[in-house]
């Protein structure tokens, strides 16, 4: 009878193969255990935010693997836009595939490691030999509820560059950039150029027009005094009248279209990356991608100090090295932050990305090496402030960004658009408590 | 004895062709219930629970009775509703109209209908990179080429107003061949004869259309349409790359809210709860479609 018979012989040929399999695979355990303990096998994780970004932490892995044969670290460049990292570290989770160690946002700190995302390092920065080495900020801006859950090493400011040679062309002398936000509003005006029908050509000064974390927004609040979020009483607080007269300060600057319209968070749509603009909010990463590009531009650009209203703060985000909390190599992972925080790194982060130091042992040496950069650099650290650590960061920044974006378009006045974006989050928040 | 045993033997032998048949269908049955349908069931219980990745509480109907009070997935509901009736109808009705042209044996007929079938067959996100470039206020080649007719330039995505009315166009523009592949099939169906006729009695090309071409099409019609309202309502890739939703939440649809919730903000079971609700809409709508629609499909030809 035939259908037994091809039963019988698809059971084999299925037996068959499965057995081969296992045989091989057999033979490649039985091999590797023939040669030696296995190296451990780390993930690194770290946002591309561009070319020297990448260049530096791939290098910097090979260096560590160079010097210590039995730990093997997988780097993977993963996106720069927060939301996308959160979806990809969502996933990882999901899959359990969480990285080893990640490259975290001062923001990740509260929105994950208040999730219980990352191991606690208390007991590896206690016992580590170059802790009194570091700054203090650094190492408090990787405490959630007093647990070390990251270890802060870079300062991101956002800085206020212009262009020199844009603001000989409009008669402004290139060596006194814009202090008060009169005179960011008065230069932002006179820089602009437009084509005959009046339209943009090169921005006075970059406004975005989608911002959905709010980098570029809050510092203006915080300026007027707002404390945006309360990071003691854990509450909303950017419906104030701080906040409301920093938001009209802005829409009433947009209007005076001085901008070309982009992304805040897609760094290549930045016009001033393209010179299509004079003034323009960067990091010291897209500084020294730009001057990587075109090393003609390093002598056109200026840097603005931090500016003042009431407060003298600017928007400072810090990058952390965190471990993720089910890693099975913490120790081997330390190894790693261990030499990304050593002296030499350190200093090669500053001279590749531009990112300033956080050893004591390299401050003086760092304001020598370029005094005019490197002081405004300092001058952003000391006064900058990131966002804020608390679980629902993410939900305030979605409200927030609302009221943003229905303000410069015009649909509610700034009080409106604030006001109602601060009671549905606080309605939201009620709701899940 | 002879009939009882032939009766017998086939019956053995039915029984023992069953197991083999089974054996075939099994892994298309396996692939549906823990594909398909174990997740709907784990989407559905996952809407009743506060689920954030970690943890997880049960909260009964809270997530449902909080969505009409989130002006965001209203908005979104808007915007999708919006989006699925502007896509298919242009899409349709161009693919119809480009359909019929090209059964003519026009010269050229194959490489029009290569060119306007290529843009389905792109990655959604390679073409909405694309328009992002079109689309640029400044550089754009959509604002060079208006500025040549005199038209001021355009803020297209970066206008709460326009945005949404850019990506629809973008979508149309990538849909179009698969509408029109599609009615082609349908109109080479269609038999001759029927046109020989409607010209031997002196029918114009609109009494035509009227009462032969678009009648006859009526099941291709009824088919693009319910697939159409089912891939529209869950337009997510373009809105994702182009916009992420704005400017001023002119361009969210209800699965990029899902996803935004989800994934963005750890309200697992809310956007779950926003899932279940997309599927009940379509769901209706399709049964709906599918209740007056197949009554006009029917069009034998006496």
């Amino acid at each position: 009878m035939k259908s037994p018979v091809r039963i019988v012989s698809c059971a084999c040929s299925i037996l068959l193969l499965v057995s081969g399999l296992s045989f091989a695979g057999g033979q490649k355990e039985s091999a590797s255990a023939a040669s030696g303990p296995k190296p451990a096998e780390i993930t690194f994780w770290f946002p591309s935010e561009n070319p020297a970004n990448d260049a530096y932490y791939s290098g910097a892995a090979t260096a560590f693997m160079a010097k210590n044969p039995s730990i093997k670290i997988d780097v993977n460049p993963i996106p720069s836009n927060a939301g996308d990292i959160e979806t990809k570290l969502n996933a990882a989770l999901l899959s359990n595939t969480f990285p080893d160690v990640f490259l975290a946002y001062l923001v990740f700190i509260g929105t994950r490691g208040s999730r219980g995302d990352f191991a606690e390092l208390d007991s590896y920065i206690n016992n580590w030999s170059e802790k009194s080495d570091i700054y203090p900020s650094s190492l408090e801006m990787g405490k959630y509820k007093s647990h070390y859950v990251g270890l802060g090493f870079a300062p991101a400011p956002d800085i206020l560059t212009y262009r020199k040679d844009y603001f000989r062309e409009a008669g402004i002398d290139p060596n006194k950039p814009p202090t008060t936000w009169e005179q960011l509003a008065d230069y932002a005006v006179r820089l602009t150029r437009r084509d005959a029908d009046g339209n943009v050509i090169r921005a006075g000064f970059d406004m975005p027009a989608i911002s959905p974390a709010l980098v570029f927004v809050e510092p203006f609040f915080r300026q007027n005094g707002s404390k945006v979020i309360d990071e003691v009483n854990q509450v909303p607080a950017f419906a104030d009248q701080a906040s409301i007269d920093a938001l009209q300060y802005l829409v009433d600057l947009y209007k005076k279209n001085v901008s070309i319209p982009y992304n805040f968070q897609k760094s290549d749509t930045v016009p001033f990356m393209s010179g299509k603009s004079a003034m323009s909010y960067i990091t010291p990463s897209q500084i020294a991608s730009l001057i990587q590009a075109d090393p003609s531009v390093a002598d056109k650009l200026g840097y603005a100090p931090v500016m003042g209203r009431k407060e003298k703060v600017d928007f400072s985000g810090y990058r952390l090295f965190t471990i993720g909390a089910k890693s099975k190599e913490k120790d081997a992972s330390w190894k790693f932050i261990e030499f990304l925080m050593s002296s030499e790194q350190v200093w090669k982060r500053y001279t590749d990305l531009k990112i300033p130091v956080v050893l004591n042992s390299l401050k003086e040496r760092f304001v020598q090496d370029n005094p005019q950069f490197n002081s405004i650099l300092v001058d952003y650290v000391q006064h900058g402030k990131g966002k804020a650590v608390v679980p629902w960061t993410s939900l305030a920044n979605k409200y927030m960004a609302l009221a943003y974006e229905e303000a410069i378009n015009g649909k509610k006045s700034p009080a409106n658009a604030l006001q109602d974006a601060q009671t549905a989050l606080e309605k939201e928040l009620s709701k899940s408590n | 004895m002879r009939l009882r045993s032939k009766r017998v033997s086939t019956k053995r032998r039915s029984s023992q062709q069953e197991p083999i048949g089974y054996l075939m269908i099994a892994p298309f049955y396996l692939f549906l219930i823990f594909i398909v349908l174990v997740p709907v069931v784990m989407n559905v219980l996952l809407s009743l629970t506060d689920y954030d990745l970690r943890s997880m509480h049960f909260v009964g109907l809270r997530n449902y009775i909080a969505l009409p009070q989130d002006i965001f997935f209203t908005t979104s509901v808007r915007n999708t509703i919006v989006y699925t009736f502007f896509t298919l109808l242009f899409s349709m009705g161009l693919g119809l109209a480009f359909a019929v042209v090209l059964n003519e044996n026009i010269r050229g007929g194959r490489i029009f209908r290569t060119a306007i079938f290529i843009p389905f067959v792109t990655s959604m996100v390679a073409v909405s990179m694309i328009w992002l470039w079109i689309y640029d206020p400044s550089n754009g080649i959509l604002n060079v080429a208006l500025s040549l007719f005199g038209i001021p330039k355009q803020q297209w995505l970066y206008d709460p107003n326009l945005a949404m009315a850019s990506i629809i166009v973008m979508s149309i523009w990538k849909l179009l061949g698969y509408n029109m592949v599609v009615y082609l099939a349908g109109l080479q169906s269609i038999p001759a004869y029927l046109y020989e006729a409607a010209k031997i009695d002196g029918a114009r090309f609109g009494r035509v259309f009227r009462s032969i071409t678009f009648p006859l099409l009526s099941p291709v019609t009824f088919f693009l349409f319910v697939t159409g309202i089912i891939s529209n309502f869950n337009v997510f890739e373009q809105v994702k790359v182009m916009t992420d939703g704005g400017p001023d939440n002119s361009t969210t649809t209800v699965v990029h809210q899902i996803y935004d919730r989800a994934f963005n903000n750890f309200q697992m079971g809310y956007g779950s709860a926003m899932a279940v609700v997309l599927l009940i809409v379509i769901a209706a709508i399709t049964l709906v479609n599918f209740h007056f629609g197949e009554k006009g499909t029917d069009v034998g030809i006496d």
